[in-house]
């Protein structure tokens, strides 16, 4: 396989159930080494997208190339390079967790001798080694969750799709599933589903925005945040501040808060040296002023939208 | 596990120490023999495999784990292999635990005593497949168990695995002797109360046969078109 085939190469990939319009002329292309996170609400296709590229899905039209394999036409091969991390926590209740690893690696065709040592190695790392031959019913969600990483990763796959990974885990466990995850990076593929933005925003190199099927934004976190948040706003503490001077900042920018002795001010293209010497000369005492930045969250909000979804 | 092995075994203790002797129709001979009793318990403990064929593949289809296994590069054969093999060798076990057990009771092994053995083993295949053709059609352990159920129980009266085909109505007899249990039955009694041979026993061989190779195969099929 060549260096530079792309890990991942949608085109114009698009997914029907019935009237529905699950994935609607996807384009995308995920170079060799880069974990990509694939951001959007509930229902907007992230997994839809997923279970296409792993072959559990036939795509109504369009294609999907995973390391130059159409995922339609050569679904073998590319299961062969897959490795799949489930939205649930899909395990054998029957088994334990060695076991659970095991099932995994017979079916990708791993030798005993090489099971043995990649599931010990993971099973170490992930912090699951002694419970290893503790049944599934046995473990926390956490555990739950870091055994179906290890299963998705027991055979090296060059390609591994984690969907929303670590959904429902406590600040620790989720720690511990980001620094397993950052240690794969320029190594594998990743494709990362999530829901949690500073999940997406610590990890990933790059970013897509999923909505209603459609790839509403692309780019690097901190380029979305550049350039999709048109708005800056500034933080700033007065020690003293009089109703009438909010008044005026009011009528000046487009968007004023205050609460007590600090108040917040947003606007398209806001200057500080503007704003400093604007509350200057309206007698303005200020302690402290900083900007804010932009969060991936209001990224996110402001393609999206703020509508519930299902 | 244990309770499927275990159960055909107990139930031929209990029905032969119970009911042995208490007589049937003139010149039928005793429907409760130590024969007709093991033949007709291994029957009804095969039936149960049903329930483990079929929980089993509903199981992993309920949790997703079935799911998940179709990421990896398995070829279709290779699932059909992974969710049938268990069960056809926990239904040779079952048979030769059982007639362990009957021996022990005083069964009298037999020169054509080895083709009662096939003929459990065509009609533990025909469970087996009719398992995998439920699963096909349920998405869950629950739905599993109430089918299989409701099939398995009147099956193994109808085919008369607790009280011989002769005694029932004419209407019950004639549902029985048509399934692939009443056969197995049928032929499974001949060869131990009447050391019947492989002639006299072909055409419900040639049945069962039938049977298995046809529920298997369409189950194989359902199960491979459910992955």
């Amino acid at each position: 396989m060549s260096s530079n085939t792309a890990a991942i190469q949608i085109s114009g990939l698009t997914k029907k159930f019935g009237n529905l319009v699950a994935v609607n002329d996807l384009n995308l292309e995920i170079p060799q080494g880069e974990l990509f996170a694939l951001l959007g609400p509930n229902g907007a296709g992230k997994t839809t997208t997923i279970n296409m590229l792993c072959c559990l899905l036939k795509p109504t039209s369009g294609t999907a190339r995973v390391l130059g394999n159409d995922v339609a036409k050569k679904s073998y091969q590319v299961k062969k390079l897959i490795g799949v991390c489930p939205q649930e926590t899909v395990l054998s209740e029957r088994l334990n967790a060695w076991e659970n690893l095991e099932v995994m690696g017979k079916q990708n065709g791993m030798s005993f001798g090489q099971q043995k040592r990649a599931a010990t190695s993971l099973l170490e790392r992930l912090g699951l080694l002694e419970r290893a031959r503790d049944r599934v019913p046995k473990f926390s969600g956490g555990m739950r969750r870091r055994l179906s990483l290890a299963m998705a990763l027991l055979h090296d796959p060059e390609v591994i799709f984690l969907d929303e990974p670590t959904l429902g885990m406590d600040p620790q466990a989720r720690r511990t599933m980001w620094d397993y995850i950052s240690n794969l990076k320029g190594k594998k593929t990743i494709l990362l589903t999530t829901n949690y933005m500073d999940e997406a925003d610590e990890l990933s190199d790059r970013v897509g925005i999923i909505d209603r099927g459609t790839l509403v934004a692309l780019g690097t976190a901190q380029q979305l945040k550049t350039d999709l948040v048109e708005g800056r706003t500034l933080t700033i503490v007065a020690a003293s501040i009089q109703p009438e001077v909010v008044k005026k900042l009011q009528e000046r920018y487009s968007q004023v808060t205050q609460q007590g002795k600090t108040f917040r001010v947003s606007s398209a293209g806001l200057d500080l040296k503007e704003v400093v010497d604007y509350l200057y000369s309206l007698g303005v005492t200020i302690s402290s002023i900083s900007f804010e930045q932009p969060t991936l969250e209001d990224v996110f909000l402001h393609v999206t939208g703020k509508g519930l979804r299902d | 596990m244990i309770i499927l092995l275990a159960m055909p075994s107990v139930l031929i203790v209990f029905m032969y120490q119970i009911f042995s002797g208490v007589g049937g129709p003139e010149g039928g001979g005793d429907p409760f023999s130590l024969e007709r009793v093991t033949v007709g318990m291994t029957v009804f403990g095969l039936l149960w495999l049903m329930t483990l064929a079929a929980g089993k593949i509903a199981g992993d289809k309920e949790t997703g784990f079935l799911r998940r296994l179709r990421t990896t590069p398995t070829r279709a054969l290779g699932f059909v292999l992974a969710y049938s093999i268990p069960p056809v060798l926990v239904s040779i076990f079952q048979i030769l635990f059982v007639f362990g057990v009957a021996l022990l009771l005083g069964l009298t092994w037999q020169e054509n005593t080895y083709l009662v053995l096939l003929v459990l083993f065509l009609c533990g295949l025909s469970t087996i497949g009719l398992g995998m053709i439920l699963s096909s059609f349920t998405s869950n352990r629950e739905q599993i168990e109430g089918v299989t159920i409701l099939i398995l129980l009147p099956l193994a009266f109808l085919s008369g695995a607790f009280m011989p085909l002769e005694i029932m109505p004419s209407w019950a007899s004639a549902i029985g002797s048509a399934t692939y249990t009443g056969q197995a039955i049928k032929a499974g009694t001949s060869i131990l109360v009447d050391n019947a041979g492989l002639e006299t026993i072909l055409p419900e061989l040639r049945n069962l046969g039938i049977w298995a190779g046809s529920l298997f195969l369409f189950g194989v099929l359902c199960f491979r078109r459910n992955i």
